[in-house]
């Protein structure tokens, strides 16, 4: 078992994990497994940062606890110490959506591209929940798995220069959230009022790495209401 | 208390401690001063906690008025501090400053980036545990922004003992081309044995396109095995990727914290202060070394940075006279035990 993981150096303070070579939501679970292992169970000092991507760990340790190759002989029994672990389940992030409109101007571009109406497209866009394989990109950001690709269109020609905050969309395949004001190219189909990272608050990023998240609609006259 | 106003912000100034850790796993860059050591000694030479808040400017140093009485210091790439039209002093040394002197920071020399420290350190909101400014998450500093003309700064105003200012020999050199200790990996196996070769062998020159994220470098075409594409991963401080253009980028303070370009090798910690202080158009030779090599060179690293900060710390006499120099001008710096 312990031949599946591929540790590497990443510097002379950073390693790499890496499970399998695929984006999957069984990998996923392994890669969020050894996350809580690290960080909640194993009682290991001088871990000092963990990124848990789709596949892989990155991980920064003290010098002086660590040195690269006392540390990856730990790590190599992780396929074993994750398998005794119980891992809390995964929770899932509700957001408010207002679809359409000047919230969600591609929604009928979406829908016309599917050859559905744009009821269908919003019904297939909330009912399922999606993976948050990991973050990145920007503080907040989460990376989805599970799109119906009924609903999958590519993405704007000419990117727009600035997209609001609370922005979600569609890239292909893909559906994300935009928790900053930035530019961008993917098609808008609502809008959250919900802040995905907000530095004021004493829990700052609302999403979490390896847990589900799940749209559901609202009118726009309750967009403030959500707000808070 | 107010410490200070700017009136010219220079072309880049920035706020920055040592940075924000712990939040990478969200998407949030650490950010921190780009040159750690420069913004480190500043801090020790007015006695301040090594990681209050300083300035960092780019290029060319602000135009303030300061509130005293106190002290200033600026490190990093050199340049000349002048005191109200009139009296010019050098860096790495504590500068007395009286309510209401205009303090202007000269153009840097060698080097890119320098620090502007404030007895007390820089007192804005700290936000996820550090005040250092992260301009794409728009978070710390002031609002999240690089600092304006009209922007008032203040200080805790508690510091300890000033400390002995660094004789010009002793001062880090940031002279170009730069010979860069890297680690190889951790995605190595997706680059072909020659375009390997290429990378260590060869010089690459800093592009335009480089700033607080990451250096863009031209050069010759590092070859891939196959895909240039990895599944995003995390990024390491130094990570060296190469896209499918084949020509790398220093990932650093602001970069992004996951990517999906593989990364052919990672730069030593103890080379990261230096990069932080390169300009475009400087030259990057990179230099394979192993993690035992590496390890060595970095407790090398952190003994000279001691021994600085012992030097810094031992007490000057009532008064002492120092000759320094700046761009082989000598000032004379006298320092007074209060």
């Amino acid at each position: 078992m312990a031949q599946e993981l591929n540790i590497a150096p990443a510097g002379d303070l950073a390693l790499m994990i890496e499970f399998e070579n695929e984006i999957s939501p069984e990998t996923n679970a392994r890669v969020r497994a050894a996350d809580f292992y690290l960080r909640e169970e194993s009682g290991w000092e001088g871990l000092l940062e963990i990124i848990p991507t789709y596949r892989s760990l990155l991980v920064y340790f003290d010098p002086g606890v660590w040195d690269y190759n006392r540390l990856k002989e730990e790590l190599m029994a992780l396929p074993d110490l994750i398998k005794k672990t119980e891992v809390p389940n995964p929770s899932t992030l509700e957001i408010p959506v207002v679809y359409g409109g000047e919230y969600g101007p591609d929604l009928e571009y979406v829908a016309e591209h599917n050859g559905i109406s744009t009821e269908e497209v919003v019904e297939i866009h909330h009912s399922s929940s999606y993976l948050i394989y990991m973050l990145g990109f920007v503080p907040g950001f989460p990376y989805l798995g599970g799109m119906s690709e009924k609903i999958a269109t590519p993405r704007l020609k000419s990117p727009r220069v600035a997209i609001p905050a609370g922005s979600i969309g569609i890239a292909g395949a893909q559906t994300g959230i935009y928790p900053l004001e930035s530019p961008g190219g993917w098609q808008l189909i609502g809008r959250t009022p919900l802040k995905l990272f907000d530095p004021e608050k004493e829990d700052p990023f609302l999403p979490k790495p390896g847990h589900y998240l799940k749209f559901f609609p609202i009118e726009e006259k309750d967009f403030e209401k959500f707000r808070a | 208390m107010k410490i200070l106003q700017v009136n010219k912000p220079g072309p880049f100034s920035i706020i920055q401690d040592s940075g924000r850790y712990g939040y990478q796993r969200y998407g949030l860059a650490p950010a921190g001063a780009m040159d750690e050591v420069a913004y480190r000694l500043g801090n020790y030479l007015l006695g301040n906690s090594p990681e209050a808040a300083s300035l960092e400017f780019t290029i060319k140093g602000p135009e303030l008025e300061v509130s005293g009485p106190t002290y200033i210091a600026v490190t990093g790439g050199p340049c000349e501090i002048t005191v109200n039209d009139e009296k010019v002093y050098p860096p790495y040394a504590p500068i007395r400053i009286e309510t209401g002197d205009r303090v202007s920071i000269g153009a840097i020399t060698e080097g890119t980036r320098g620090y502007l420290s404030l007895a007390g350190g820089i007192d804005v909101p700290s936000q996820l545990s550090s005040r250092s400014t992260y301009l794409r998450g728009k978070v710390g500093g002031i609002e999240g922004r690089p600092v304006q003309a009209g922007d008032e700064v203040y200080t805790a105003g508690r510091y300890g003992s000033i400390g002995r200012p660094l004789p010009t020999a002793k001062w880090p050199v940031y002279k170009g081309p730069f010979e860069v200790d890297v680690i190889m990996g951790p995605q190595e196996e997706f680059f072909t044995e020659k375009g390997i070769h290429t990378f260590l062998s060869e010089t690459f020159t800093i592009s335009k396109e480089a700033d607080r994220m990451g250096y863009r470098l031209n050069g010759p075409e590092i070859e891939h095995e196959g895909e240039a594409d990895i599944i995003s991963d995390g990024i390491p401080l130094g990570a060296v990727q190469v896209p499918g253009h084949r020509q790398p980028i220093i990932m650093m303070k602001d970069r992004q914290t996951t990517g999906g370009y593989p990364k052919i090798a990672t730069t030593a910690s103890y080379e990261i202060y230096r990069l932080g202080q390169a300009r475009p158009g400087e030259q990057v030779k990179f230099n394979k070394v192993t993690l035992e090599e590496a390890k060595d060179k970095r407790e090398k690293y952190e003994q000279w940075f001691k021994q600085l900060v012992e030097y810094i710390r031992q007490p000057a006499a009532q008064e002492i006279e120092y000759e320094m120099y700046v761009n082989k001008k000598p000032f004379r710096v006298k320092v007074t035990e209060i």
